[in-house]
């Protein structure tokens, strides 16, 4: 008898014991709700976002903000979870996926909620243009960048006095200024410049500059030759125009031509700004946040990008900002949450998205080591641009840069003559999206 | 046909006699042997040297290969960085659950497929194969809806639970080949004597194939280890983490640069418990098997 | 510790829930006159099977599906037939370099690796002196995080400072080759990753060999010995037939895993224009470009491709596979 009911029982128990999993213990109303947040933060960032998140939860009454914190395959994770239903309330995105996650619908409308809020954060009108506009999608809020950074040619101010060129002047540069520099910068082991006959390319001991497929974007140089890569209306790729192949056969010569800048591999190898570090590449191009400045052997300033022939210095913006994920339980209280943490981290990360927030003072306040370079990151700001977005624009940018910058950068083909074929390419995708 | 006729006939010349022959392929062994462990131990220096460097000399170009100075405090930073106690204990107690499920199931499962005759058997087993082929991405999504289903996303569940279903038909596959080649004649000799199945599986077949199961234990113990999709799929909150989860932290992000020198240091310790279970279990599941009886 | 606690609960009930499922089948099965070797055989696969059922087929089927749909992750997926594989094959501008660089990578990889472990193995059956010592260090390669030995293969293929240059140029510069850019030139790509599959003839591939060899009775060498068969003979006639099951299993395992490689190509980050392989491919469509609809299609064309190679080995194992114990 007992040996026929124990299998039964025991299933009872399996199904049974899987119910139990679901029914978790019912929460008091009056105590605060778990807000989750996810985001990408390493082990240092997530320790001072930690800081922060201590500091809100202290002093409110509805909300407690809990960190997620992924920092690698942050974007699987995140998607998994939007598809599962299960994704934290508040999320971490920059401009490329912000666009991907509001066109498919994974994120909360904020336009209503943030016309009737006095917050600091929710003054629309205080935000720098490009950085809002990225977190707008078909005219509605779909979240609050945190973070504007515009690209700054970081100079070893002491190789530029070693070759004679006084860094007040750098501001002013163009172009061939920023050329000439970088030959006279590049030098082999017995001390030749490219243009001496007899220099050794694979012999550099100092390189000029430092460039991999991908960064800084090849787009800026388009851009500041007034060519466009992708058009406003994103009906085309006009990368084959004359202006665009200006600016992509600059970077070429420069790389191909001159050898001012180390392989990928090489870059890849010793950390892609430690070389700068350690003043074997002169010049880089980076985020306004990297904190190159610190350095014990060499003075490192951040300066505007040198201008094109049509004295653009557009810079590429990285906008990193935060969302709501249209599934919560809770919109209003992550509302409340996300518009204390949104104001938290503009007083934390550099430099704001926010025009009061975003001075000389502030970054020299927050960064010290950054007192020479303050001054020219707000200048960048004016000339922040960033790519016009679209939901296919991962496809886009995939195609972008394999078929068009690698080539380029990491291989040794002409932009002339492969822009109109990756063109096509280009413009499929946009067909495909239209 | 053959050349070597055997150390019997006298008319061979000394380089032909066994004896020296032996010798000389066992200094090739040696050398060869030596020679390979030296380019394996390398990069593990490689990795430890950098483990004790400061930051910014993990890329020093040419390689140091002595750590001036010795920073023994990298190991006590980084343990310290991230909550790893917490971490080392989530990851051991997976360990725990997931290894016991899959060797139970794995065997028993091994055990039907090699020694019973049933329909559709090998149907099955080809299936079986074919489910270690369908690449993860696919799957990723639709898996994490079942364990959302039942309501145990953020627990250890979806880590551990299916290992219970012998859900690595890899080390199925592996035993029932170590199964296959245990002369079915020990188990008959056992049913003449009367022996049930679950009797002659736990008696006979159990002791026959240990080294395999030696060797699936460490096998699952390392994939346990070293998962890493899992963990970030399945686990929300921090404090549920895993170790190998724990040492990404260190990996930077768009807005920090790695921490090398604490990710050599995390990389070191996450090497070592496996080493030297490796170290211990090796006699076992490879020495271990001359006082089976399979020796005949 | 409540957390642990209750998937500890959860997991001895589902264990026992499993026992007691097995015991059911075997009481079924007889009950509908079964013969009791079958009934046997079916309750002992049982876990395996309920898991195939739940954890498995459902996820296989669901993929299948998408792959005949627009699917984005974040909204429900859109019906559009055959459009994927109708793209996949005529329009998409990856696919075939994909297709070729993996199967290329698969036909180098795969009889270099298991001939590899073979022969690293029969070295570390000798009973030389500190054995377990060697057999421990030829272990090391599969206990490094692969964070770790990602970052392992960039320091050891840069082309400037790298430790694979400092031999390979001075042997390049006799036939008047420059430097070779490992992960930078697509001519390199191929031949840089089989050098990287190397890594994998230790290891696990290793120890399954050793495992097996030490598994061959002694009796049948002793036999042999008497009989004068060389080195070679012993080798090619008792050895390869003793432990062809496992070759057998590692030829498989070989495959399954050189047509899925991904970590090692995500972090050493090669040139697109060698080609990408087909798991990354795959990833990168589905989880970075939002459409898994597209990647499900993808999946199941290699999916396809490692069922036909792995049934023509096993096709192919009935002429060279030899098991002792199997009962026809």
């Amino acid at each position: 008898m007992v040996r026929r009911i124990a299998p039964v029982l025991v299933l009872g128990m399996l199904i049974s014991g899987l119910l139990f999993a679901g029914g978790a213990a019912e929460a008091d109303p009056d105590a605060p709700v778990e807000i989750r947040l996810a985001t990408w933060a390493g082990a240092s960032e997530a320790n001072e976002l930690q800081e922060i998140l201590d500091e809100l939860n202290d002093r409110s009454e509805t909300y407690y903000i809990t960190q997620e914190s992924s920092p690698a395959e942050y974007y699987t994770n995140l998607q998994t979870q939007v598809a599962g239903g299960t994704a934290a309330d508040l999320m971490w995105l920059d401009q490329d996926n912000l666009i991907d996650f509001a066109a498919r619908g994974a994120l909360l409308d904020l336009t209503e909620m943030i016309e009737g809020d006095d917050h600091p954060a929710a003054d629309l009108d205080g935000y720098f243009e490009t950085p809002l506009e990225r977190f707008t999608y078909d005219g509605r809020v779909y979240g609050l960048p945190w973070i504007s950074m515009p690209v700054m040619l970081y100079v070893n101010v002491d190789h530029m006095r070693e070759i004679g060129v006084d860094p007040e002047q750098i501001n002013d540069w163009t172009w061939s200024e920023f050329r000439d520099a970088a030959i006279e910068l590049t030098r082999d082991r017995q001390g030749r410049t490219p243009v001496d006959s007899g220099f050794d390319p694979d012999d550099i001991e100092r390189y000029a500059f430092s460039m991999v497929p991908g960064w800084p974007p090849i787009q800026q140089w388009i851009w500041q030759a007034g060519g466009e890569e992708l058009t406003e209306d994103l009906s085309a790729s006009p990368i084959d125009s004359d202006a665009a192949l200006t600016g992509a056969e600059f970077i070429y010569e420069l790389l191909h031509e001159y050898h001012i800048a180390p392989s990928q591999s090489i870059i890849g190898d010793r950390g892609f700004d430690q070389m700068m570090r350690d003043g074997q590449v002169s010049m880089f191009m980076g985020g306004a946040a990297d904190d190159l400045e610190r350095n014990e052997n060499y003075e490192i300033r951040a300066f505007v990008l040198p201008a094109g022939p049509t004295g653009s210095r557009a810079n590429w913006a990285w906008i990193g900002g935060m969302a709501i994920w249209r599934g919560t339980d809770h919109p209003e209280i992550a509302y409340e949450a996300f518009m204390d943490l949104s104001d938290a981290i503009h007083h934390w990360k550099v430099p704001s998205p926010r025009i009061d927030l975003a001075n000389a003072e502030t970054i020299i306040e927050l960064q010290p080591h950054k007192v020479d370079s303050a001054e020219n990151i707000i200048t960048s700001l004016e000339h922040l641009r960033a790519p016009n977005l679209f939901p296919g624009y991962s496809e886009w940018a995939t195609i972008f840069g394999e078929r068009y910058v690698d080539p380029i950068v990491r291989g040794d083909e002409r932009p002339a003559d492969i822009a109109s074929d990756v063109r096509a390419m280009l413009e499929d995708v946009l067909e495909d999206y239209r | 046909m053959s050349t070597v006729q055997g150390a019997a006939g006298g008319k061979l010349a000394w380089w032909e006699s066994r004896r020296t022959r032996d010798t000389i392929l066992r200094s090739i062994s040696y050398v060869v042997v030596i020679a390979g462990a030296v380019v394996l131990t390398v990069p593990f220096l490689w990795m430890l040297s950098s483990s004790l460097k400061p930051a910014h000399a993990v890329f020093a170009s040419p390689p140091e290969w002595i750590p001036d100075p010795v920073m023994w405090r990298n190991y006590v930073d980084a343990w310290t960085a991230m909550p790893f106690t917490r971490f080392l204990i989530n990851t051991v107690f997976i360990i725990a659950l997931g290894l016991s499920g899959e060797l139970l199931s794995c065997t028993v499962v091994a055990y039907g497929f090699a020694r019973y005759r049933f329909p559709g058997r090998n149907v099955l087993f080809i299936i079986l194969l074919s489910t270690m082929m369908l690449p993860y991405v696919v799957t990723l999504i639709p898996t994490f809806l079942i364990w959302r289903t039942l309501g145990l996303i953020n627990t250890f569940d979806p880590l551990v639970i299916g290992a219970i279903f012998a859900w690595g038909p890899f080390h199925i596959f592996l035993l029932r080949q170590f199964m296959l080649t245990v002369p079915v004649e020990m188990e008959e000799a056992a049913i003449v004597d009367g022996a049930h199945t679950m009797q002659r599986f736990a008696y006979i077949m159990i002791p026959l194939i240990r080294p395999a199961l030696l060797a699936v234990g460490v096998f699952t113990f390392q994939a346990f280890w070293n998962d890493f999709l899992g963990p970030l799929i399945y686990l929300n909150d921090m404090s549920k983490y895993t170790m190998n989860l724990g040492i990404y932290f260190f990996m930077g992000g768009p807005a920090e640069a790695p921490q090398w020198h604490w990710l050599m240091a995390m990389s070191t310790m996450l090497a070592l418990p496996v080493l030297v279970l490796f170290f211990l279990a090796q006699r076992y599941f490879i020495e271990g098997l001359t006082v089976t009886g399979l020796k005949g | 510790m409540q957390p642990h606690l209750a998937t500890a609960i959860r997991f001895v009930i589902v264990l026992a829930g499993v026992s007691g499922l097995m015991v059911l089948v075997h009481r079924g099965l007889r009950l509908l006159n079964v013969r009791r070797e079958a009934a046997t055989g079916y309750a002992l696969i049982t876990p395996w099977l309920v898991g195939f059922l739940v954890f498995t087929s459902f996820p296989m089927i669901a993929s299948a599906y998408l792959s005949f749909t627009d699917y984005n992750i974040l909204q429900p997926p859109n019906w559009v037939g055959l459009e994927n594989f109708r793209r996949i094959f005529t329009r998409d501008i990856d696919f075939w370099p994909a297709i070729r660089l993996t199967l290329l990578y698969a036909f180098l990889s795969v009889p270099i690796g298991v001939a590899g472990a073979l022969v690293v193995a029969m070295l570390l059956a000798n009973d030389l002196r500190g054995i377990g010592i060697y057999r421990t260090v030829y272990y090391l390669p599969t206990v490094l995080p692969e964070v770790a030995v990602a970052l392992l293969w960039r320091w050891i293929f840069n082309p400037q400072a790298g430790l694979l240059n400092r031999f390979v140029v001075p042997v390049f510069r006799l036939f008047g080759l420059s430097r070779p850019d490992w992960f930078g030139d697509p001519t390199y790509v191929l031949p840089a990753f089989v050098i990287i599959s190397l890594w994998g003839i230790t290891g696990v591939n290793m120890v399954i060999f050793l495992a097996a060899l030490k598994n061959v009775p002694l009796h049948l060498y002793e036999v042999a010995f008497i009989d004068g068969a060389g080195g070679w003979k012993r080798f090619r006639h008792i050895t390869v037939p003793m432990i062809s099951p496992v070759i057998f299993l590692q030829v498989v395992r070989g495959i399954i895993g050189a047509l899925q490689i991904f970590t090692v190509y995500a972090f050493t980050n090669p040139t697109p224009r060698a080609g990408k392989f087909m798991s990354f491919y795959i990833y990168q469509t589905g989880f970075q470009q939002f459409r898994m609809g597209y990647a499900s299609a993808l999946a199941w064309i290699l999916f396809a491709i490692i069922l036909v190679l792995t049934l023509m080995v096993l096709r192919s194992s009935e002429m060279w596979v030899y098991y002792e114990g199997e009962r026809k």
